[in-house]
């Protein structure tokens, strides 16, 4: 089969990795192994790489261990990346979004306890008009 | 002397509706009463120096001018203009070190350019470009050291002058341009009302005289000298001047050998009393050119020209400072009834069925269908305006419709005087009060007058927060009226209770989240004669008003705080203090008098020293010199000189504590929040809050819809087709402990 070797520069909890494609090489399957945690031969020489995809899996993974073998064999090992590998559907879920770092989704009248608050107070003021006025008053005198 | 009047009013002049034909006489050795007649929309007190740093103030509407010494506060208005030399012609304030301006304000008056409330404010000078009208001389404003206080400055009035020529009417000039090009400029004024001795009222544009030689403005005209120019003389040019609408005032500019010129209204008669002589030259007397005779009103455009036109201001080294906005030329020119076009679209100055204008105005295809006494002027040209506008008494305000009774009801215009006892307002130290306390203590002491006394039942101290509704009137006790010179009293009536709003004050958001409400931020108002009042913290984001209710014969108030029309506080307080009477019987009164107080001749209103110190006022004098003053123990006052009687009584009064008086005039309101001087920016949260603890969202979304960081709560994953039990679980796991989502590939 044909895998595709990368290098991603993205963390593991991101949706739409970045990755820069290194090479397409053939790949054997090592004896029998799961989807999720395969090992698989490739006949390989260059540069270093930290995540494959296996096209007729539909997967991609991130490079756990590499073995060299006789000649230019190297045996790589990796763990099934399912953020990446489903990127798409993963995209299209209707999710309940609690936290956000987007402001266009950001519930700013809600109380929100992770927001440090001081103890200490800030004043500010508005002053307004002058009610009393300046000048020494009306005298108002009652009679019958 | 004697004024016709027939020929007044003229057309537009509609604060002359309440003139009379009838022929009026007074004697110019009797003082006149004039009072400022203007909007009560825009106006403040209306506050100008004379020469001697005495301010007058004016309690607007229709109260009486009170010539008070006190030192500069907050508001007042001082403009002394050495004209053209520190003028910049388009209308852009000028400051010259020299001759100071001494406007106490928010501003750095070294400054060109004044923004008041983000409003331009133009200033335009006093002196005129075309000779004659130079104004000033070196002599340096006695404020100059206020000239850097730090006051919020409000525009109570509006002066400026017009050229003599005529020619060039700053009143066109303004409303087409929006400008004045020059000096030519017009001088609105607010119209005073003048009353005369027979309690004829004249309403006329102020004007007041300047650059005279003889300050004096107590004295008589002196028809010989022409160095005295009393409230009669000043009266005299007002009503000449009135009448001429291009003319402002000349100063300074006459040289010797100028002859003496009489003035003539011609208009209105021949006033022989009325002559102003030039002086030398370089001297300061004003004078005014009879060579320009009355115009022929009908030739005159009205809807070109505004009249009257005058500058206004005291001596020439304590001018007033005009400032204005459109709107509040706008408004002047309609406080005088006058009618006027502003881009070809005509308003007419709203007039209530008494003749007296407000400042608010009306466009002409409105006016009939207004309430208006103009509403039935259709002809603005010739003569068919109705000088003789019955008085109808104001109408008490109904409550409005109040469909959630939270409308407070007004006090204002409820009716006074109508049961047994009646209320008369005045300044502090208006002559009136000394009149009655002089008048009363001239009685024989018999039996009948000597228990009049008892009928005084009240006499507060007041400083409300807006001027006393009052009528002319005449003092009168139980039925009897007490004669000062051989003459009624004369002292207004209140007959309404001041209502006024202030505001609306808008509280901004500083968080624009909830940071911004309860019980992070809460908000208080300080309301002046009430104090401190708590306001729920909705009002932050919003506007808040402030509604004083008064009632003047208990001398309290009620501030109502409205939030966007809905009151959310209410405080009450007092505006006023109890000068009680109490009947004494004293012993000599000689004794009294030698120590200075006044025998019981002025026993009526009679104060102790204790008065002072109860109120505090922001002047260099308290009440008590000025109370004292007025109610006679201070020097001036003729003592009476009794025979020792030991039967008399003595009213006098001891004033309490006026503490509620003796506090913060402003409104503040004090907004109390988080403090957030850590956090310069908005959101005001530490740096990389958001990338890495996220905002509260609590929002249904699709995952492609955010941007950076979500962390979603019970996600449902059924939607992804091909991914095993485990790897749903995982991206479940990952959505709920944090993703970054990223912008897909193109």
């Amino acid at each position: 089969m044909t895998i595709t070797l990368y290098n991603n520069s993205s963390a593991y909890n991101t949706l739409y990795k970045s990755l820069d494609k290194v090479k397409e090489v053939t790949a054997e399957i090592k004896g029998t192994c799961s989807v999720d945690n395969p090992t698989i031969l490739i006949d390989y020489t260059g540069p270093s790489f930290n995540y494959f995809y296996i096209s007729e899996w539909e997967r991609y993974y991130r490079v756990t261990n590499r073995q060299a073998g006789p000649g230019q064999t190297v045996a790589i090992t990796g763990q099934s990346d399912p953020i990446e590998s489903f990127a798409a559907g993963i995209a299209n879920l209707d999710v309940m979004i609690v936290r956000s770092e987007s402001e266009a989704l950001r519930s700013p009248e809600l109380a929100d306890n992770m927001i440090p608050l001081e103890s200490d107070m800030q004043i500010d003021k508005v002053i307004g008009d002058n009610v009393i006025g300046s000048g020494n008053g009306m005298i108002v005198i009652g009679v019958i | 002397m004697q004024i016709n009047t027939d020929v007044y009013p003229e057309v537009g002049y509609g604060s002359y509706s309440r003139w009379t034909n009838e022929t009026i006489d007074y004697s110019a050795s009797e003082p006149l009463e004039h009072s400022i007649f203007y909007s009560g929309t825009i106006s403040e007190n209306v506050q100008f120096c004379d020469e001697n740093n005495y301010s007058y103030i004016a309690e607007a509407p229709n109260c009486a001018f009170t010539v008070t010494p006190r030192e500069i506060v907050k508001g007042d208005i001082f403009f002394i203009k050495d004209g053209y030399r520190h003028f910049n012609f388009n209308g852009e304030w000028a400051y010259n070190n020299t001759y100071a301006y001494n406007i106490v304000t928010e501003f750095d008056i070294s400054q060109f350019y004044f923004d008041l409330d983000k409003l331009t404010v133009h200033v335009y000078d006093l002196s005129q470009a075309d000779g004659g009208h130079a104004i000033g001389n070196a002599t340096t404003m006695p404020f100059s050291e206020y000239r850097n206080k730090t006051t919020e400055y409000k525009a109570t009035h509006l002066i400026r002058q017009c050229s003599h020529n005529g020619v060039t009417s700053g009143a066109d000039s303004f409303f087409k341009y929006k400008n004045v090009a020059d000096y030519s400029a017009v001088n609105v004024v607010p119209m005073i009302r003048y009353v005369f001795n027979d309690k004829t009222t004249l309403y006329l544009p102020f004007c007041m005289l300047n650059d005279f030689a003889n300050p004096d403005w107590q004295g008589p005209i002196n028809l010989d000298s022409y160095t005295g120019f009393g409230k009669f003389g000043a009266a005299m040019a007002d009503i000449y001047l009135a009448q001429y609408p291009y003319i402002g005032k000349w100063y300074n500019g006459w040289t010797a050998g100028t002859a003496a010129q009489r003035v003539t209204m011609a208009n209105c008669g021949a006033v022989d009393s009325f002559v102003i002589k030039a002086g030398a030259a370089g001297q300061q007397v004003a004078q005014v050119n009879n060579g320009y005779q009355m115009p022929d009103i009908s030739t005159i455009d009205t809807d070109k020209y505004c009249v009257p036109v005058f500058v206004w201001g005291t001596r020439w080294d304590k001018r007033i400072a005009p400032f204005y906005t459109d709107e509040f030329i706008m408004r002047y020119f309609a406080s005088s009834g006058l009618r006027f076009k502003v881009d070809d679209v005509m308003y007419i100055g709203y007039m209530d069925a008494n003749g007296q204008c407000n400042g608010n105005y009306l466009l002409e295809e409105d006016l009939a269908d207004s309430d208006s006494a103009n509403k039935n002027i259709t002809d603005f040209t010739g003569s068919s305006y109705d000088a003789n506008i019955p008085y109808v008494p104001p109408v008490p305000p109904v409550p409005g419709d109040d469909e959630d009774n939270t409308d407070p009801v007004s006090t204002a215009g409820a009716p006074f005087g109508t049961g047994l006892a009646h209320y008369y307002v005045t300044t502090v130290d208006s002559q009136a009060l000394t009149q009655i306390s002089e008048a009363m203590g001239s009685w024989d002491i018999d039996a009948t007058k000597k228990d009049l006394y008892r009928n005084l039942i009240s006499c507060k101290i007041l400083k409300p927060p807006a001027g006393i509704p009052s009528t002319p009137s005449v003092f009168e006790i139980y039925g009897v009226k007490p004669q000062y010179n051989g003459a009624d009293i004369t002292i207004p009536a209140v007959n309404g209770n001041p209502d006024i709003s202030f505001g609306p004050y808008t509280i901004s958001r500083k968080f624009n989240d909830f940071r911004d409400y309860a019980p992070y931020t809460r908000a208080e108002i300080f309301l002046p004669y009430c104090g401190w009042c708590a306001l729920p913290s909705h009002v932050v984001g919003r506007s808040v008003s402030v509604s004083y209710f008064t009632d003047v014969i208990a001398g309290t108030v009620k501030a109502v705080v409205f939030c966007e029309a809905n009151p959310v506080a209410e405080a009450a307080g007092v505006m006023a203090y109890d000068i009680p009477f109490a009947a004494q019987n004293v012993g000599a009164k000689i004794q009294a008098a030698n120590t200075g107080m006044l025998a019981y001749g002025k026993a009526a209103l009679q104060l102790s020293a204790g008065i002072g110190q109860a109120v505090a006022t922001k002047g260099k004098q308290g009440l008590s010199s000025i109370v004292n003053g007025a109610f006679g123990v201070a020097a001036g006052y003729n003592q009476l000189s009794m025979a020792a009687n030991e039967n008399y009584t003595e009213i006098s009064g001891k004033a309490g504590d006026g503490c509620a008086l003796a506090g913060i005039d402003t409104i503040i309101i004090k907004i109390v929040r988080p403090k957030y001087g850590a956090y310069t920016t908005p959101p005001y949260v530490p740096d990389g809050f958001a990338h890495t603890v996220g905002f509260l969202s609590m929002k249904q979304a699709k995952v492609s819809a955010a941007s950076g960081l979500i962390l979603c709560d019970n996600v449902d994953t059924s939607g992804i087709g091909k991914a095993t039990d485990a790897e749903r679980a995982e991206i479940k796991r990952v959505l709920e402990t944090g993703l970054y989502v990223n912008n897909p590939p193109e």
